[in-house]
């Protein structure tokens, strides 16, 4: 049988890859499957390993009984990478067999493909290697990855499965690309994706990363830094406790003075260190993330140890969901989240996410402009908000956990100070809170796109188009309908935004436009 | 490609809003009568197994322990409790099943149901994936089956219409199937 020549492309090293039979990964794919199953195998034996070194007699049971599972682990990995081949049929279904104990064949039509993304991890790098992974939508199997390809084929892997592959290398893109990206930047950019249209639309310099890392969580790092201290730490502490007993009177009494001071110190210390562990996380995350517009597709490529580079078409972005903290706009900063269609939308959290963090309103604008030329703000958008009983569902809301305890301690200690204070600060903070959320809650929609504006403290703002929602429902519980507000839930392939507390008929309204712009749309939509 | 023959002789013209058929109260297709019956035989079930199981086990365990003597508040307090509870569900449920119903549109399909928690859930044919017609067999002794839609993006079914009549739910699979990919 002879081959569909579109399949057999050139890739940059002037090698010719050939998919019409089945065929293996590279050979030193072998130790990227032993470390994935070295590392799988001792997270599922973990707890009988911890169980089996604390018991002293066991010793040797353990030896034998890691030697005998080492050896199983080698023959199974090497097993496993024999049995996985790839190749590509009928000049656009992706066909891979593997399993080692149960066999299985799936096939991909090339339509079915969502996105397309390559990884390298440290393992790969070192390896010259890198990993593909095959995102599908609706689908049993939701993802698969394909570890270790030379990164020429790995790029022409993409090219080839990517939905549109519209950028066939020409001649003078070899230059272009090789002029607009500094030797120093990551190797996967002399890629035969690059084509003279790519527009660089954001990267991040070492000063972006600096305030990125600023404006992380301290808080949650701070805590993972004292949890770690603590589970560490707690043999120290016994030692400490110990040489104290042994000490003097009057030094007991001088320590116990000064612990308050050490109290002080301490928190100074987590602080600081839940400020380092963000700006290291911030560095090795997002180290030169770059997000670029390739002609119809979305790139993003970041990482510091282990490389992602992420691509999606235009028209399969579902939602562009917009967050700041308060401490990233004292800054000037928002993050982004471009979400895609998934196979479950809310459950997995390993889903592939493309995260923009550190966007500057310039940015943000220069982003939008790919998607719409319509600013939120212009006259034909028309500004839905809550129902004005929302005000004081919010009041209440903020309200609810200043007073309960309040009213708990009066009725256990009577009226004290504390109650007092919780009392007199709480409910005029809710009070405010409540119409602050109350106004921060809008939606903007001109009937081709809609803005979901949420949150005062964080705050989220998300972008969908109503031709791409899947269904559409409105849901009332019995407050609700006694006041005549509803819920208006849009589910978009990946996700879903709600239009919270809005007048009942509105609702129904907008769902009934929403349909109509669904059922006339057409085109595609993923 | 395949539905290229079809869609020869399809067209679909832009509505204007205002002649869109906007959802009616009244248009929605009630489940039928026996279906209710289901649900209310398996409501009373559920309402008095846990009481009768709670007396016969506190009264063998006091049977094999205590002599004879019944622990009658042991088992008739949380029976009480759980009485009420239900009692107020079976009577929330006579007033919500009136308000469950389908409604068939010329370019979706919608479902309602709940009295206290109100939804209704709208697919439109040409975002559906596929469809499925599921009976249990409880639903088979009555001649009943639940019909599951889903669309793309999450894993579960997203429209689920229970306890329509079998045939019912044959014909609007059928008619989903013929639409999608228009």
């Amino acid at each position: 049988m002879r081959w569909p020549k579109s399949c057999v492309r050139p890739s940059t090293t002037g090698s010719v890859i050939d998919l019409s039979t089945p065929q293996r990964q590279h050979i030193a794919g072998l130790v990227i499957f032993l470390a994935f199953n070295i590392g799988r195998t001792i997270r599922a034996f973990f707890p009988i390993l911890i169980a089996l070194t604390v018991a002293e007699n066991t010793r040797l049971a353990i030896a034998d009984g890691s030697i005998a599972l080492g050896v199983l682990v080698v023959v199974f990995t090497v097993l496993e990478f024999l049995r996985f081949r790839y190749h590509v049929e009928k000049d656009n279904v992706l066909v891979v067999t593997r399993g080692v104990i149960r066999r299985e064949r799936l096939e991909i039509p090339f339509s079915r493909i969502q996105a397309v993304h390559l990884t390298r991890s440290v393992l790969q790098r070192l390896m010259g290697l890198t990993g593909v992974s095959i995102d599908t939508a609706g689908s049993a199997e939701s993802e698969l990855q394909i570890r270790a390809l030379r990164s020429a084929e790995a790029h022409a892997l993409r090219q080839l499965l990517s939905p549109h592959p519209s950028h066939i290398p020409q001649p003078e893109a070899g230059s272009t690309a090789t002029r607009r990206h500094a030797p120093g930047s990551s190797v996967l950019s002399a890629s035969p994706t690059e084509a003279a249209s790519d527009r660089p639309l954001f990267a991040l310099s070492s000063r972006d990363l600096l305030r990125i890392g600023l404006t992380m969580n301290h808080f949650r790092n701070g805590m993972i830094a004292f949890g770690g201290v603590v589970g560490l730490g707690g043999q120290v502490t016994d030692l400490i406790v110990g040489r104290i007993e042994a000490l003097p009177a009057w030094q007991v009494t001088l320590f116990g003075l000064l612990s308050g001071l050490l109290w002080f110190a301490g928190i100074f210390f987590f602080a600081g260190l839940g400020i380092f562990i963000s700006m290291l996380l911030a560095w090795v995350q997002f180290h030169g993330l770059r997000l670029t517009l390739a002609g119809d597709r979305l790139e993003l490529a970041s990482g510091l140890l282990k490389r992602n580079e992420f691509a999606i078409l235009l028209r399969k972005v579902q939602i562009l969901r917009w967050r700041s903290s308060w401490l990233q706009r004292a800054f000037g900063l928002e993050s982004l989240s471009i979400l895609q269609a998934r196979a479950s939308s809310e459950a997995d959290e390993k889903a592939v996410k493309m995260v923009v963090p550190g966007l500057r309103p310039a940015d943000t604008q220069a982003l939008l402009t790919i998607f719409t030329d319509i600013d939120p703000s212009s006259a034909g958008f028309r500004e839905i908000r809550p129902i004005p009983f929302h005000l004081w569902l919010m009041r209440f809301a903020y309200a609810l956990p200043m007073a309960l305890p309040a009213l708990a301690l009066i009725t256990l200690a009577g009226w004290t100070i504390l109650p007092l204070l919780l009392l007199g600060g709480g409910l005029p903070f809710a009070w405010h809170a409540g119409r602050w959320a109350h106004e921060a809650r809008m939606v903007r929609t001109d009937g081709h796109v809609v803005w979901v504006y949420e949150g005062w403290w964080n705050q989220t703002r998300s972008f969908l188009q109503p031709h791409q929602l899947q269904r559409i429902s409105v849901t009332q519980h019995f407050l609700q309908s006694r006041r005549g507000s509803a819920h208006l839930h849009l589910h978009t392939a990946a996700g879903t935004s709600t239009l919270r507390h809005i007048d009942a008929q509105t609702a129904h309204a907008l769902a009934d436009e929403f349909l109509a712009r669904v059922e006339t749309h057409r085109g595609p939509w993923m | 490609m395949e539905s290229d023959s079809r869609a020869l002789s399809w067209h679909n013209d832009p509505v204007p809003l205002a002649d869109w058929p906007a959802l009616r109260e009244e248009s929605f297709a009630p489940l039928p009568q026996r279906y209710r019956r289901l649900r209310m035989m398996l409501l009373v079930v559920l309402a008095v197994a846990p009481p009768v199981l709670a007396f016969l086990i506190t009264g063998l365990c006091a049977w094999f322990t205590d002599g004879f003597r019944m622990p009658w508040l042991a088992a008739g307090g949380p029976s009480v409790v759980w009485s009420l509870v239900m009692s107020g569900v079976l009577w929330a449920e006579r007033r919500a099943f009136p308000l469950r119903g389908y409604l068939l549109r010329e370019h979706d399909l919608t479902f309602r149901k709940g009295w206290l928690f109100r939804s209704r859930v709208t697919v439109p044919f040409n975002r559906v994936q596929h469809s499925e017609v599921v009976q249990g067999p409880l639903q088979r002794w009555k001649n009943l089956s639940t019909l599951k839609i889903y669309t793309a993006g999450s894993s579960g079914a997203n429209l689920s219409i229970a306890g329509l009549d079998d045939e019912v739910a044959q014909i609007l699979r059928q008619t989903l199937n013929d639409r999608i990919g228009d």
